[in-house]
């Protein structure tokens, strides 16, 4: 019997292995198309007849936040064929693919038994025939944006691979009043530009506001009592409060990472260093002690480099060094001058401001200094600040207004890190220096 | 009684072997499937799968048990697949001592400028060295250094065949297949993108089924899986494929390398 089997395995073993290799016919395929996915978004079906706005209202959020990243293609509601019961059941996916989508979102609004406002959302790959993400959320009713704030960084993550922004905030100087006597105030605002408040008042001068990576607190310069100093603002509490006690005036603030300290430059007798300030033990460290100026600081992400800028070379340029201050190496070394560097949360790439001919551009830069490539430019365009997943930056732009070209009209922009798809940031007043929040927790 | 026993199922055996491994001699022009390699479903039914997924990995009941709707981040835990559980409860941002002026303008009416139109940097063969903008005169630009090492020559299997298929006919398929890829740009890792997908072919060139190879990756990054689902939708909107009917066991596999570097 054993010889029997034996004998049955070699002759498997002889089939298995010669079995003939089958060709493979292999092609690379190096090009493709720049184009954004198309994405159908009908509305979204009320059941139980209730919350027939929200319905609308939260695809059409949705629909808003994926058009302005440029990476979406939100399809026409007209060229829909299934209806939105039967879609809520399951969709007919022939019909989707027929009219070119090629991912779909579905979703249902009701009302939980405890009054809550509940959204449901699928996304569907419409070749694949398969659901993508299945997801319910519920909240209190005035409370929906978030909700479609949140399901559209669902979806942009699952198309894009990448983290999304949608649910995040806005940070800005808002300003007001003629160029002589300017009216600055703190505002805040989601990154689409709705739920829209001032922070401060305007008695005082302030400038270059950011965020704390628990969005919780913001950094930032004011001028009160004429004195400009770093002050730190709680966005819970609006309580104000100055950061340390320094001999000279403390400008460009910013966390770091890990929310612990602030880095900041400080200006004594004509003279600017980079300085860290421990908010827990408030110890001070000094990273720079040149003649030359040193300021605008910028950690990466991870916290072990820091950029600034520096005009230790004759010219304003970035340099990059070890969070403790050591190994400075400079990055940029082409005509012009650069300010405002600021990493990236994703780490790969610097963002600047450059001057250079009479014209400001705002541009990206490898860390290592290679791959510079400036995306967007104006007579006035500064202030560089990154979308919480590194693909959008914020800025402003200057323009004169006016007969005489006296006047000043400043508003806030974004652009993708690509250098396409710039779009203005609508803000009640005039706006600069805004600065991105993380993702909201 | 042992004996005939394992000589049944010895005999079941060979036989069903014979059929599976064997066939592909009694009629060689059947093409086989050698292993099950079915990765992506071309029809599901979503019903089912749906009630087959695993339980969300994240369990959020725990994380999100303490409704505590005084807390301030507002936590907003995804459920992950199952649409059963509702979540955390929210509640709005700190409500604010000003009020919120209406906004007047429309954001999102600001032309898409898909093509760069100002100057740009020498535009170079193809539209496509231009996903990423730049603004800066070209003489300044280090150019796009280090390429990684060249993938295998694609013709090089092939060609070893006498009938093969020709040049030109695997061009035809390759841009038919680039006419549907829509390139990941800009993303961070985009420079180390190279998705192997291998593909069964029908003999009426409709696409079998498609395997992504790497599908550790496939789990482990996310945009790994985003930009190899782009290229599994490029096949699928491409087919039935442009190949020769005539020269279908030349195709009936294919290997298709996805590499946007050259975009890039």
């Amino acid at each position: 019997m054993k010889k029997i089997l034996f004998t049955l395995f070699l002759l498997l073993s002889f089939l298995a292995f010669s079995a003939p290799a089958k060709a493979e016919l292999r092609i690379n395929i190096n090009k493709g198309q720049a184009k954004a996915t198309p994405i159908a978004i009908p509305d979204f079906y009320a059941k139980g007849n209730e919350k027939q706005d929200l319905a609308r209202e939260v695809p059409q959020l949705i629909r808003e936040n994926l058009e302005r990243s440029g990476l979406f293609e939100i399809m026409d509601q007209r060229s829909f064929v299934q209806d939105i019961p039967s879609l809520s059941q399951k969709p007919r996916f022939p019909e989707w693919k027929a009219i070119g989508a090629h991912a779909l979102v579905s979703g249902t609004v009701s009302r939980d038994s405890d009054g809550k406002t509940r959204v449901e959302f699928r996304l569907w790959d419409v070749f694949g025939y398969k659901q993508l993400i299945g997801t319910a959320y519920s909240t209190t009713p005035g409370n929906w944006r978030r909700i479609a704030h949140i399901i559209s960084d669902e979806i942009y993550k699952r198309i894009t691979g990448e983290e999304g922004y949608y649910d995040s905030r806005i940070v800005y100087i808002s300003e007001d009043g003629p160029p002589t006597k300017r009216i600055k105030r703190l505002a805040i605002m989601d990154q689409d530009g709705q739920n829209h408040r001032y922070l401060t008042d305007g008695s005082s001068l302030v400038l270059t506001p950011r965020f704390s990576p628990n969005s919780q607190t913001i950094t930032y310069l004011s001028y009160y009592r004429n004195k400009p100093r770093v002050y730190l603002y709680d966005i819970n509490t609006g309580r104000q409060e100055v950061l340390g006690d320094f001999p000279g005036m403390t400008f460009a603030p910013r966390f770091s990472p890990d929310g612990r300290k602030v880095i900041m430059s400080m200006s004594k007798n004509g003279n600017s260093d980079i300085y860290t300030m421990d908010l827990q033990t408030k110890k001070v460290v000094r990273l720079t002690s040149e003649p030359s100026i040193e300021t605008a600081p910028s950690y990466a992400p991870d916290g072990k480099h820091i950029v600034f800028e520096s005009d230790r070379g004759g010219t304003q340029q970035l340099y990059v060094m070890d969070q403790n201050g050591g190994n400075v190496h400079r990055i940029t070394f082409e005509k012009g001058r650069y300010a405002n560097p600021v990493w990236s949360p994703r780490g790969d790439i610097i963002a600047f401001t450059k001057m250079k001919g009479g014209q400001f551009f705002i541009g990206v830069i490898r860390p290592d200094g290679s791959g510079e490539r400036l995306i967007t430019t104006a007579y006035h365009v500064e202030g560089p600040s990154w979308s919480p997943n590194g693909r959008v930056l914020t800025y402003f732009k200057e323009r004169p207004t006016g007969p005489k070209k006296q006047g000043r009209s400043a508003k806030l922009y974004t652009i993708d890190l690509t250098g396409y798809n710039e779009r203005m940031l609508p803000t009640p007043l005039d706006g600069s220096d805004p600065a991105w929040s993380p993702l909201n927790k | 009684m042992t004996a005939p026993l394992i000589f049944s199922l010895v005999f079941h055996l060979a036989v069903f072997i014979t059929l599976t491994v064997g066939l592909p001699y009694v009629r060689p022009k059947v093409p086989v499937v050698q292993e099950a390699i079915t990765v992506e479903f071309i029809q599901s039914d979503n019903k089912e799968q749906k009630q087959k997924k695993p339980p969300p990995k994240k369990n959020n009941k725990p994380q999100s048990a303490p409704k505590n709707t005084a807390e301030k981040p507002p936590s907003l835990k995804p459920v992950e697949k199952p649409i059963e559980k509702p979540d955390a409860v929210k509640k709005p941002p700190p409500k604010n001592p000003i009020t919120k002026p209406k906004i007047a303008e429309k954001p999102k009416t600001k032309p898409k400028k898909k093509e760069p139109p100002k100057k740009e940097t020498v535009q170079q063969e193809t539209q496509f060295s231009s996903l990423l903008k730049n603004l800066q005169e070209s003489e300044n630009i280090t150019k796009q250094e280090e390429k990684p090492p060249e993938l295998p020559d694609p013709n090089a299997t092939a060609s070893s065949f006498a009938n093969q298929i020709s040049a030109s006919e695997i061009s035809a398929v390759k841009e038919q297949i680039q006419g549907f890829w829509i390139v990941p740009s800009g993303a961070k890792n985009a420079r180390n993108l190279v998705i192997e997908t291998r593909i069964m072919v029908n003999p009426d060139r409709t696409v079998r089924s498609i395997q992504v190879v790497d599908s550790m990756r496939m789990s482990r990054d996310p945009f790994f899986r985003a930009a190899a689902e782009s290229a599994v939708r490029a096949i699928r909107q491409a087919s039935p494929l442009e190949l020769p009917p005539n020269k279908y066991e030349q195709w009936n596999l294919l290997v298709l390398f996805f590499d946007p570097r050259d975009m890039l």
